[in-house]
């Protein structure tokens, strides 16, 4: 095995490096900034080039970080590696490892959706293909998210007509920003929590666009209250000035939302489906354009998945990594 | 479906009362009426026959998709809730539908029944073609009989009384009994008050209060009424020039539930309004309110009456055409009497003479000839037995004697005693309420906290409930959840230990290490075979926190199954 599965992450022995690993390491080849896939404390980083601002920030200015541009090529101990677009978020890479003729290429977070934040996923054809599975059930398949956008318009538009605030839960790496670009002909005074703020250069230098965007504290949301559009990853610091619950309405933009028990579970009463990860058929797209003779399945409980593709004549497997935990970040 | 789709989504993505009802106020403006009658059919959760099983809908995904059925099961086990699960398995599809909601259930969800089994895929084949993703959920609801929207009666009552300028009860009344979803109903529904309705509007009920001091603080025992707060359906008897009416506490017109009650009505002299509860007339059943309500529920009147009724006459509320609602409480008792007794009256003398059958004047001829020979029953006077009687009152010079007269096993099936102080008027709101409801009799047992239910998105503004274990051997049984009588300061306490020590989470509930016993007071312990929890705690009230207590020393489930439904 080219790559396999330790504790601490995926492991190349070969190339002695880890991809995610979830503890400090010598080299680490990170995927994505988020914080499930990198991790503080490694010696060197190993990413592509609009991941670097992102990693530096969440991670440490003073990190030793390499970074290369998608398809550039570089030597780990005799092992071949490099980046492939994930779509998944700004700077997100599909990790390519090729040693003696053989070839891996580890997915990390990934979707086939088009968003207008990052470089679109790109497939790429290998020998083994490791595959994440967040949303790895027939029941996830994505709606176009244009028409998604649309009804969080509506959303706010119906909300500023009633005088409420609308706040809108989002991770502030990647998915606050996708919801920033898409609201950026919007008319409210949009207000975002310092989190998304911190990652906004490193986007407008990439050329996304965003409205004007100001930060959320408390004097501008009781300014601009029952009008105003705050993304935010979590509401508890600000409920002060939001005021009352029957002042303000929240939702949450993920694919979790597509179920109603999940909307339920989560305590909202509304949800737009916009997931940074593939859905149902995006998987099954990415594994089939991979060309790969054998699939791992990771990050999510891809039990049915495996069964499913196995059925349909694919070799396929578990590959347990990290805690298994899988959010729609 | 366009615009039932909008709608649910509008109730599905706010919290707000007054955005469902302007929801439900702009879908009924602009639907048309048809539509808009479907859409009161399906609010109202009404359902259709449609001889289309579950098994037959995950056939025709299969088909459709070529997922096998474990994988739609192992889908379902996230969703759980089969039609959205088949919905959102069916190809994506966001597109704007041409099919109304009225052709919707008229064409492809009425005739299904009577279809054969191909016809009958091939109409939901075609359907789902036809509607998008969201669609797809609601029809396949439709489908297996339980659309439920986000939303309440009384928004919609609301939503239909703005729409229609008239009162909420009348859009309530008016949305009640049995109706044929077409244009003509919803046109009739949000047409102008009629001069006859008005006339048949029930008082706003009265309000009492949870007594949870001791009665001592109420005063002097002699200046109160005491009476079993009878388990029933709670009603008002509406006699006015117009009509008789009967009114449930929540605005629901029982004229159909209850016809020897409107029979009894019409004897009342015009301008009265009683009020009373209903309860089977052999009130044995610990649980009286579930034969009630198949007498509410049904569809049509039986021949005989099954579960013959007793309305348990409590006040009067008008008397004469007067609102006597300010008169002190005992004098109305005196007027009640004299009403009764009335009443009474007029029962035997008007049912006489509708059991006795017509008398032929042929017949008595006839019989001139051939009397000796035919032994004929003699017609008895005794009317069918009354279906009114007044509620029973009790006094006492102290509460210990009360305690004693009422403290006993009721002799009816009951929920604590009604206090009525002997002056008090009829009191609709709850800020001049002088009605205590009293549990003289509560249980108490020490139960240990094994959860937290966080109240549900749709009605964020509730407190959340705890929920309470009892102990069977080692291991603890979920008994119920208490809501009430919570102190701040442990709550406080609770707030910051719950998030450290949850075991798991499902869904609202936050399942807790158990460590912490409280006491906890309730009126009785009902099985609750459907529940999770073991037993239904009546108007349960945390009583106060046992530090000094471990899970090991809380009541034991067999303890508890003695405290239930007393026998009558």
């Amino acid at each position: 095995m080219l790559i396999r599965s330790e504790p601490s992450g995926l492991y190349c022995e070969k190339g002695d490096f880890y991809i995610d690993p979830s503890r400090a390491v010598d080299r680490a080849v990170i995927t994505h900034a988020h914080s499930d896939h990198a991790r503080k404390g490694s010696r060197s980083y190993l990413c592509s080039t609009a991941c670097e601002p992102l990693l530096r920030s969440r991670l440490g200015k003073n990190i030793s970080v390499q970074s290369m541009a998608y398809g550039a090529t570089t030597q780990i101990n005799g092992v071949k590696v490099s980046l492939h677009p994930a779509g998944h978020i700004l700077g997100s890479s599909q990790v390519r490892v090729e040693y003696g003729g053989e070839v891996w290429v580890a997915s990390g977070d990934y979707k086939t959706n088009p968003d207008p934040t990052c470089t679109p996923f790109e497939s790429v054809r290998c020998n083994t293909f490791i595959s994440e599975c967040t949303f790895g059930l027939p029941i996830y398949q994505w709606p176009a998210p244009d028409d998604e956008w649309q009804r969080m318009k509506r959303w706010w538009q119906n909300n500023r007509d009633h005088g409420l605030t609308s706040v809108v839960h989002a991770y502030s790496l990647g998915k606050a920003q996708r919801v920033l670009n898409a609201l950026k002909d919007i008319e409210a005074p949009v207000l975002a929590h310092p989190s998304i703020m911190e990652m906004l250069p490193a986007y407008t230098s990439q050329g996304v666009s965003f409205p004007k965007v100001e930060l959320a504290d408390a004097d501008r949301i009781l300014t601009h209250k029952g009008k105003a559009c705050v993304i935010t990853p979590s509401t508890t610091a600000m409920e002060k000035s939001l005021g009352k619950p029957d002042e303000w309405e929240a939702t949450d933009v993920s694919g979790w939302m597509q179920v109603k028990n999940s909307r339920r579970k989560r305590q909202l009463p509304s949800g737009f489906v916009i997931s940074d990860h593939a859905d149902w058929n995006g998987i099954i797209q990415a594994i089939k354009a991979s060309n790969a003779e054998q699939v791992y399945l990771t990050h999510g409980d891809g039990t049915l998945l495996k069964d499913w593709l196995c059925q349909q004549g694919l070799s396929v497997a578990l590959l347990h990594t990290g805690d298994g935990r899988s959010e729609d970040w | 479906m366009q615009r039932l789709q909008q709608l649910v989504e509008k109730l599905d993505t706010t919290s707000k009362d007054s955005i469902k009802v302007e929801a439900l106020k702009s879908y009924f403006q602009s639907a048309p009426p048809e539509d808009a009658a479907w859409a009161l059919f399906f609010l109202e959760e009404r359902k259709l026959q449609t001889k289309v099983s579950l098994r037959v809908l995950k056939e025709l995904v299969t088909t459709q998709t070529g997922l096998p059925f474990w994988l739609i099961d192992g889908s379902n086990h996230r969703v759980n809730d089969y039609p959205e699960t088949l919905a959102l398995l069916l190809p994506w599809s966001g597109r704007a539908s041409e099919l109304s909601l009225s052709t919707l259930a008229v064409q492809f969800i009425q005739p299904l029944a009577g279809f054969s089994p191909m016809a009958r895929r091939d109409t939901i084949r075609c359907a789902w073609e036809n509607l998008n993703t969201t669609q797809r959920v609601l029809f396949n609801k439709m489908l297996t009989g339980g659309l439920k929207l986000n939303v309440t009666r009384d928004q919609i009552h609301t939503a239909l009384a703005e729409l229609s300028g008239v009162s909420k009860n009348i859009a309530a009344r008016r949305l009640g009994g049995d109706w044929h979803p077409q244009s003509s109903f919803f046109n009739d529904l949000i047409k102008p008050e009629a001069d006859q309705e008005r006339a048949l509007n029930p008082y706003p009920f009265a309000t009492s209060l949870e007594l949870t001091d001791a009665p001592a603080s109420l005063g002097s025992a002699g200046e109160w009424f005491g009476e079993w707060n009878l388990k029933g359906i709670r009603v008002q008897l509406v006699r006015r020039k117009d009509g008789s009416a009967i009114w449930s506490q929540d605005m629901h017109s029982l004229d159909e539930a209850f016809p020897e009650l409107i029979t009894a009505c019409e004897l009342l002299p015009t301008g009265t309004v009683v009020e009373g509860i209903i309860t089977p007339a052999q009130n044995e059943d610990p649980n009286p309110i579930t034969p009630l309500n198949k007498r509410v529920r049904r569809k049509k009147t039986p021949r005989k009456e099954t579960i013959p009724i007793m309305l348990n006459v409590q006040d009067v509320l008008e008397w004469r055409g007067k609102d006597i609602r300010e008169q002190a409480f005992t004098d109305r008792r005196k007027q009640l009497n004299q009403v009764l007794s009335e009443w009474e009256q007029q029962w035997k003398l008007h049912a006489n003479g509708v059991s006795k059958p017509s008398i032929d004047p042929d017949f008595f001829q006839q019989e001139m000839f051939a009397i000796d020979e035919v032994v004929t029953p003699m017609p008895t006077n005794e009317a069918p037995p009354l279906p009114f009687q007044a509620s029973l009152l009790e006094t006492a010079s102290d509460w210990e004697s009360f305690q004693e007269q009422l403290g006993q096993s009721p002799p009816v099936p009951s929920e604590g005693i009604i206090l009525r102080q002997i002056n008090s008027p009829y009191a609709s709101d709850a800020e001049s309420a002088s009605w205590w409801l009293w549990h003289p009799r509560a249980y108490k047992a020490n139960l240990v906290l094994a959860g937290i239910i966080h109240p549900v998105p749709e009605k964020p503004h509730e407190r959340h409930a705890y929920l309470f274990a009892a102990m069977d051997k080692g291991s603890a049984v979920l008994v119920g959840n208490v809501q009430h009588g919570m102190d701040p300061a442990i709550s406080e306490m609770l707030d910051a230990w719950v998030p450290k020590n949850t075991t798991k989470k499902q869904g609202p509930v936050h399942f807790v290490k158990l460590e912490h016993v409280f006491e906890i007071a309730f009126q009785e312990a009902t099985p609750a075979p459907r529940s999770a929890a073991t037993f239904k705690l009546a108007q349960p009230r945390i009583m106060g926190y046992l530090a000094n207590l471990t899970p090991e020393h809380a009541c034991q489930i067999d303890a508890l199954k003695a405290m239930g439904p007393t026998p009558v």
